[in-house]
């Protein structure tokens, strides 16, 4: 019994891992796939079923010429349902709308079972036929914006097509049903099954509302609540993407191409089935739904999943255009059955299981906050624009309707090609949106602004210059200044003379780094100010101010020499030093005498403010040696003393002082403050000395944002000369990751063919270690549950962790991306959205053959499919002890690997530990010896 | 009539979180921001909606409310509300109702979190609200063990 128990339950595994395989799904998704899929049966079969029975009446009753005039009746309709659901969107939740629009398609399916077994007059057949259009593409539309809502877009290229196939299945019910049950319940029993069906559609969506969890993109705006944006700010986020602009327009072109070629395979069948009355039309299309609906399934199961993944969604594009191209290019030239049935397949299966898949998957692509009404526009707006077109083309075309089809492939086909030339791009724009550009200057703003923005943009910084709050004002001269726009000058003036005490100082500090620091016009306005102002304060700093440019007169200077007051003091010896002052060439070295004997007093001072004052003049001089004299500062137990040291140094630096490189970056590694940091890069890229790059690099792994940014620059402007060895250090696994991804990341700017041709070298060591590090972080407990590995197997995932973050870096880097740290931080959101845009991305810009092999790692997989893919990856893990795994990480060259092994041999006490880290050290360098000193001590 | 770049960046200058800030990271974080404007009367948000985003109000005042409906407090220009939801990603715990014709400028989840990341200014200007309106961390956790206790 227990071994049929045992066998039962390996099969009914082995029959589960088969389905899931099958149907491409994971692990734990099948219940969720499934609510989602049932969803897609239920309310296909209800439209399929109303269509079908609504053409097929409408052509016996009505007939296929009025075709034209319903569907500039469809059209117009739809325009108006189309606007009310973008509306609605406003207001409501994709959720709502849903169930509102089952509940209309359920009562217009009881309203017309009570009449068509009468003989109702001619409109209800056209209102039957209209609203059943209607009905169809507001639930396409509305549908998978609701699905959407729990799905990332790498769930979607996975399940999408199982829920089209799920569709398509409904079809394939509803055409069955008809040619089963026609006969025996008729046309109003066949009705009333469909508005069952959709209030059971109604039921799952309900279910699905209240049990799956939802994929919050909090980057889009209303997607969950409701859009508040205007049509006009919709529209004009559209004109914004030329992607988005090209996929509607493509799929406008695909609406006209399924109305023109309708009308085409309608004419032929209502020619063919003339006088086979009104139930044999019926009954084949009925059939040929089912047929194609199956054939649908079929690839909406099994194979469309599949071939997007081996050829590119971009490829897959393609596929319909084609298709309709070699229909068309028979069906012109001959009026056999065999083309319409092929112009059916077109528009019942390829545009169905194709087109409409790509649509869904390519409207990732558009942008986030306007992918949700896309969507809309397209289904239910483009849809009846189509029709309405079309409707007016056959009108006015009469004869000539397949040329007209013929034309539209051609275009199709044009715009498909754009789009695939375009996606990847579209897609990294796409993640850029979510980037914050924290490095843009506002010059860089105004730049990417139209001409009209920019004007309109320097218009709102002069209202901001006439606000009534200083603060504002003070941001607007900022803005001014730094824009360098001598014409505001004279109104900034202005607005500064009004100023109170503080804010004039605040001023003064602004003049001081622009451009117009010795500017005659701000000169003559400080000059003004000290006139009309008796504050001390400000008469201080303006002193100070004008002192730095040489505006003092050294003797009306002297008597401040010693001066209580500090900036009096710091004025006066300024003045001494640099007075433009006419004076003889004595005086003024007995001058600058003085004044650097008063300076080094200063910088001997017990006193903060003294020593950092002493500094700021000290970055007056012109010299280097006054930057080795700041030197001494940067350890200062003060960091404003450090600051300020830290500042002269950057000021003053340059080649000369290159032997003092190796001591800004020991103050480097040793300091936290961010501005003390910076100045000291600053400092090193004006040194520009290529031997200090890997102490740079070491020093840069603590760094915060804005300072790695700074030293990616520095080393960047170094130049080619400095490429070599930036490869060696990005290989060099002993380095720490972020110094080898600083590294690489540079090398991808200065030399990018170089890093890609190395790229499968670094990476193959390192995708080899990411799966060493998950596999056993995940089993190592496992296999040994009597020891306490904790550690060990915190290790291993940090080890995972921090190597895939390099490989992701490196993929940025050679992506030739702009900015792989947004490529990274997307990898590593917790947003299943912004991930999957992430993994996307990943995909479209970096070699197939590395994304085929860290697609498990970086792709938010289940652990199971991750243990799946390590196994697969290498065989013989389950083979190895835990004493083989830890000679394993001491082989490694890796400082990391080895510290985890030698810290466990030590904890597990295991046999000849001490000897074993004696030996290693022999052959160790000094991080690693510290270490293991510290190791045997304890 | 939406806010420019630049109107946008100015207008954080005067919000408390962001007022430490220049002008560079203002602007990159005015693109970031959506604005959204509300009738009187309209609800914002409800207790146990999703969190995605912290308001920032920049015309109009907005009452908060407690689980019940129960006014709480309310809030003007150059306030902001709907932030603590977004680090503990729990469901929105209060109402917001606006109680003018108001408009406001949102930031999502993920924008808010990088520019912690980038400016810590904002994070200690975030610590310092919610210290301000905490004056006992452990208040509620005291409370609840007497509560346990009797």
């Amino acid at each position: 019994m227990p071994y049929n128990r045992n066998h039962q339950f390996r099969l009914s595994f082995a029959m589960q891992r088969l389905f899931r395989k099958a149907f491409g799904i994971y692990s734990g998704e099948g219940a969720h796939a499934l609510r989602f899929a049932r969803l897609a049966m239920f309310w296909a079969f209800g439209s399929s079923c109303l269509d079908t029975l609504s053409d097929s009446l409408f052509l016996e009753r009505i007939g296929a010429a009025s075709l034209p005039i319903t569907y500039l009746c469809i059209a117009s309709g739809m325009i108006a349902v189309s606007s009310l659901v973008l509306y609605s969107l406003r207001r409501m939740s994709p959720y709502q709308i849903l169930t509102i629009a089952m509940a209309i398609g359920a009562f217009v399916c009881i309203a017309s079972s009570f009449f068509v077994g009468s003989d109702p007059p001619a409109f209800f057949w056209y209102g039957m036929k209209i609203s059943s259009r209607m009905f169809f593409a507001v639930m396409i539309a509305i549908s998978w914006t609701f699905t959407d809502q729990y799905h990332d877009l790498q769930d979607a290229k996975r399940v999408y097509s199982i829920y089209s196939a799920a569709y398509f299945f409904g079809t394939i019910l509803a055409g069955t049903a008809i040619n089963l049950f026609l006969d025996s319940i008729g046309f109003s029993g066949l009705l009333i099954c469909s508005a069952a069906s959709i209030l059971a559609g109604l039921v799952e969506a309900r279910r699905i509302a209240r049990k799956s969890k939802a994929v919050h993109d909090d980057s889009a705006e209303g997607v969950f609540s409701g859009s508040r944006d205007s049509f006009a700010s919709l529209v004009k986020l559209i004109f914004r993407s030329r992607f988005a602009i090209i996929l509607l327009l493509l799929s406008l072109f695909m609406q006209l191409l399924l109305t023109v070629t309708e009308f085409n395979y309608m004419e032929s069948f209502d020619s063919a089935f003339s006088s086979g009355g009104e139930k044999a039309l019926a009954a084949f299309l009925g059939k040929c739904r089912a047929l194609i609906s199956a054939c649908n399934m079929g690839i909406g199961f099994f194979l469309y999943g599949r071939f997007v993944r081996r050829t590119g969604l971009n490829n897959a594009i393609l596929v319909t255009p084609l298709f309709f191209l070699a229909v068309y290019t028979g069906w012109v030239f001959s009026d056999a059955i065999g083309f319409a049935v092929l112009g059916l397949i077109a528009v019942d299966g390829i545009l169905f299981t194709v087109e409409d898949n790509c649509f869904n998957l390519l409207s990732n692509a558009v942008p986030t906050k306007i992918k949700s009404r896309v969507r809309i526009i397209n289904d239910s707006f483009f849809e009846a624009t189509g029709m309405l077109l079309s409707g007016l083309l056959l009108f006015a075309i009469q004869s000539g309707s397949r040329w007209l089809g013929f034309s539209l492939t051609l275009i199709a086909l044009s715009l498909a090609i754009v789009i695939r030339a375009i996606y990847s791009k579209a897609i990294l724009i796409n993640l850029k949106d979510n980037a914050l550009h924290f490095e843009q200057k506002l010059k860089d703003w105004l730049a990417a602004m139209t001409r009209r923005e920019e004007k309109e943009a320097k218009k709102d910084i002069l209202a901001a210059l006439r606000s009534s709050s200083e603060e504002t004002q003070i941001l607007a001269i900022d803005a001014l200044l730094e824009l360098g726009d001598a014409a505001a000058l004279p109104e900034i003036l202005q607005v500064g003379r009004k100023f109170g005490t503080l804010a004039k100082i605040r001023l003064l500090r602004l003049f001081e780094t622009s451009q117009f620091a010795s500017a005659s016009r701000v000169i003559e306005a400080i000059d003004q100010w000290m006139e009309e102002s008796d504050s001390p304060e400000l008469a201080k700093w303006a002193n100070f101010y004008l002192a730095k440019r040489g505006l003092h007169h050294p003797e009306k200077a002297e008597g401040d020499l010693d001066h209580p007051d500090l900036f009096l003091r710091g004025a006066a010896i300024l003045t001494l030093k640099k007075s433009k002052a006419n004076q003889s060439l004595d005086y003024a070295a007995l001058n600058r005498t003085i004044a650097a004997k008063k300076l080094d007093l200063m910088l001997k001072s017990s006193h903060i403010d003294e020593v950092s004052m002493a500094l700021e003049i000290l970055t007056e001089e012109e010299s280097p040696e006054a930057a080795e004299k700041a030197l001494p500062y940067l350890s200062h137990e003060s960091i404003l003393v450090q600051r300020s040291a830290a500042r002269c140094i950057a000021r003053l630096a340059d080649k000369r002082l290159s032997r003092f490189a190796p001591r800004l970056i020991e103050e480097l590694e040793a300091a936290r403050d961010n501005g003390f940091r910076l100045a000291l890069i600053e400092a090193l890229g004006k040194i520009a000395d290529s031997t200090t790059i890997k102490e740079i690099l070491l020093a840069s792994i603590h760094f915060r944002p804005n300072e790695r940014r700074c030293t990616e620059a520095l080393l960047v402007q170094m130049g080619l000369k400095i490429v070599p060895l930036l490869l060696a250090l990005t290989k060099d696994i002993a380095l720490p990751e972020r110094a080898r991804i600083l590294a690489g990341k540079i090398l991808g700017r200065l030399a990018l063919a170089q890093l890609q041709a190395n790229l499968i070298d670094i990476l193959d060591i390192e995708i080899e270690r990411a799966y060493f590090y998950f596999y056993f972080g995940h089993t190592i407990q496992n296999q040994y549950p009597l020891y306490d590995l904790e550690m060990l197997q915190n290790a291993l995932l940090a080890g995972y962790q921090s190597v895939i973050d390099f490989i992701i870096h490196m993929l940025g880097a050679a992506g030739a991306l702009e900015d792989p740290e947004l490529l990274v931080r997307a990898l590593h959101s917790r947003n299943a959205k912004i991930h999957s845009h992430a993994v996307e991305s990943l995909e479209k810009t970096c070699d197939a053959r590395i994304f085929r092999l860290i697609a498990p790692l970086v792709d938010d997989l289940p652990l199971e499919e991750k243990m799946a893919a390590c196994l697969k990856w290498h065989g013989d893990y389950p083979r190895l002890t835990l004493s083989e795994l830890l000679n394993k990480l001491d082989e490694s060259s890796s400082l990391f690997d080895k510290v985890v092994a030698i810290r466990l041999k030590a904890k597990l006490q295991m046999p000849n530990w001490r000897l074993q880290l004696r030996e290693q050290m022999k052959h160790s360098d000094e991080t690693f010896h510290q270490y293991a000193y510290e190791l045997l001590e304890t | 009539m939406t806010k420019s770049l630049i109107e946008k960046a100015f207008f954080l200058k005067k919000v408390r979180l962001f007022s430490d800030l220049d002008l560079e990271l203002l602007l990159a974080i005015a693109e970031k921001l959506h604005e959204d404007d509300y009738e009187a009367g309209e609800k914002i948000f409800m207790p146990g909606q999703v969190a995605n985003r912290i308001y920032l109000i920049e015309k109009g005042s907005v009452q908060i409310c407690d689980e019940r409906m129960k006014p709480y407090c309310e809030l003007g220009c150059g306030d902001y509300f709907g932030d603590e939801a977004l680090f503990n990603e729990q469901p929105r715990g209060y109402a917001a109702l606006c109680k003018t014709d108001a408009i406001f400028l949102t930031l999502s989840r993920s924008h808010l979190l990088s520019i912690i990341s980038e400016c810590p200014s904002v994070s200690v200007s975030l610590l310092q609200a919610y210290a301000h309106h905490l004056p006992c961390r452990h208040k509620c956790n005291v409370v609840n063990e007497l509560n346990g206790m009797r």
